[in-house]
């Protein structure tokens, strides 16, 4: 009996222990600062989470809790343009991402949000967006003017209605929906799987990430792609406007169109074809080394 | 527009002095009858004289690195009224990112050129790889200054995209080297090289961005 006693004890005062620990990781946070409806609003955070979403308010509110590494949150700045910095402490070591924070803004505000490890959510927003992080993951949803978000290893996510996206990643996947008119996507190793409907401007410049896009070139529209040993696969509808301009040194090429590439040479591997689909109102140019390009009709 | 013909191919290796007297004294005949092969002939010399005058190493930014590096360390201005470039901005507070941001723009100073004398040369892989050198060393420079704020799972995911890009780099100057024979290969080459050259100037850029 008194074993057990003591056993009760001791295991009362581990839970008191760990809850105090528990306690002293983190800290609240939860500041307020007036904006104009179109400010200039930037946080930078290492790691943790970070969502961010627009509020109809002229007002910057971040609310959450810090690691207890955070040495300390330096804001600065005016209602034009505020810049808010987690600082944490030097020489960091074991885990740091108990940041988790929340942070409201006005919904016409030009947004800035840096990180390294710290995934990143955005929402709400109809200003400019640029986002970046190392191995943080990047979440976009809304309708922002433009966006730019750029990642080494982490994953980008955006379904999102924009004039103009632009995406770079080294190893990080990209997924992108919604209504996009100009796309630009630079990735080395990352696979890119787009899904819109009328695109004006593309550029996709890879190494040996994958493309597939779903997509309907508009009158006029203008597509790059570019890829070393990564496949490029375009599903485009049945019906279409455009010339196109494709090259493969070492890689096939296959048209759901019904044309078929040509050697470039006897003396050399490469091959090419170029054929025009309608009116031709949009050019599309692909340009692969050993990756496949297949041109699937929808 | 003139007719392709079958001779064209064996231009190059007109050009090289790799056929033997008697091909090409035929082949210098067969100039004299074949307008396509005559055109295709005085591009080639043409080419040849240009590449011949062009210097045999370009120093660019080597004389531009303390001014532009000074300039960067500068003390950052206020916080901007007009967010042009917010992430450089953010970059400049931190003068080892600024070291690589200066990397970036040297290479943005130097790029243009090399990739003009590229276009201009015979040799292509050849001048590419100089270009290559300079982007490569800088960018390993700019790489030094920033990840030690990186993670070791990170840097080794930069190494591997490096890795990637120079892989690749060094397949299309091969492949280059063997579109001699194949000319029209030549541009979409040299465009698919410069295209690596910039993602990799963009990977840097980024990466000291931040």
């Amino acid at each position: 009996m008194k074993t057990r006693t003591a056993l009760t004890a001791l295991l009362g005062l581990a839970v008191a222990l760990a809850a105090t620990t528990a306690g002293a990781q983190t800290r609240k946070v939860d500041e307020s600062r007036p904006a104009d409806p179109t400010a200039s609003v930037s946080i930078n955070n290492l790691a943790g989470t970070l969502e961010i979403a627009g509020w109809d308010r002229d007002e910057v509110r971040l609310e959450g809790v810090l690691d207890a590494k955070v040495e300390k949150l330096e804001i600065e700045g005016d209602r034009q343009a505020l810049s808010i910095e987690v600082k944490y402490k030097r020489n960091l070591k074991g885990p740091t991402d108990g940041t988790r924070l929340t942070l409201r803004v006005p919904r016409r505000c030009a947004l800035e949000a840096v990180g390294v490890s710290c995934d990143v959510t955005v929402g709400e927003l109809v200003g400019s967006v640029t986002v970046s992080t190392v191995s943080g993951e990047l979440t976009l949803r809304g309708e922002p003017a433009s966006a730019s978000l750029a990642t080494v290893s982490g994953d980008v996510d955006a379904e999102i209605t924009t004039a103009r996206l632009e995406v770079d990643t080294v190893s990080g996947d990209v997924r992108a929906r919604g209504k996009l008119d100009d796309l630009e996507i630079a990735t080395v190793s990352g696979d890119a799987r787009i899904e819109t409907g009328a695109l004006r401007d593309f550029e996709f410049n890879a190494v040996s990430g994958q493309l597939i896009l779903t997509a309907d070139p508009v009158d006029g529209a203008s597509w790059k792609i570019d890829t070393h040993s990564g496949d490029a696969i375009l599903r485009l509808p049945a019906k279409i406007d455009a010339t196109f301009d494709i090259s493969a040194f070492s890689g096939d090429i296959q048209d759901g169109y019904g044309h078929k590439a040509e050697r470039t040479s006897k003396h050399a591997p490469g091959r090419e074809l170029r054929f025009t689909e309608g009116k031709g109102g949009a050019r599309i140019g692909i340009s692969v080394f050993s990756g496949d390009v297949k041109i699937v009709k929808r | 527009m003139t007719t392709p013909c079958a001779q064209t191919d064996r231009l190059q290796d007109l050009l090289d002095g790799e056929l033997d007297a008697a091909a090409a004294v035929a082949l210098q005949r067969h100039l004299d009858s074949c307008p396509a092969c005559a055109d295709n002939w005085a591009d080639l010399q043409r080419l040849q004289r240009d590449a011949a005058a062009l210097p045999r190493e370009i120093a660019p930014g080597r004389d531009l690195w303390p001014g532009v590096a000074a300039r960067l360390s500068e003390e950052a201005p206020p916080r901007r009224e007009n967010p042009v470039l917010p992430a450089a901005v953010m970059s400049l507070r931190q003068p080892r990112r600024a070291l690589a941001l200066a990397a970036v723009l040297v290479l943005a100073i130097a790029l243009p050129r090399l990739l003009d004398r590229s276009h201009r040369t015979a040799d292509l892989g050849e001048v590419l790889g100089d270009g290559y050198t300079l982007l490569h060393d800088a960018s390993k420079s700019a790489m030094k200054q920033t990840s030690e704020d990186l993670s070791a799972a990170d840097r080794d995911e930069l190494d591997s995209g490096f890795a990637a890009i120079d892989e690749a780099i060094g397949e299309t100057r091969r492949a280059l080297r063997q579109a001699r024979r194949d000319p029209s290969l030549t541009p979409g080459l040299a465009a698919g090289y410069h295209r690596k050259l910039d993602l990799l100037q963009r990977l840097v850029s980024r990466v000291a961005q931040s």
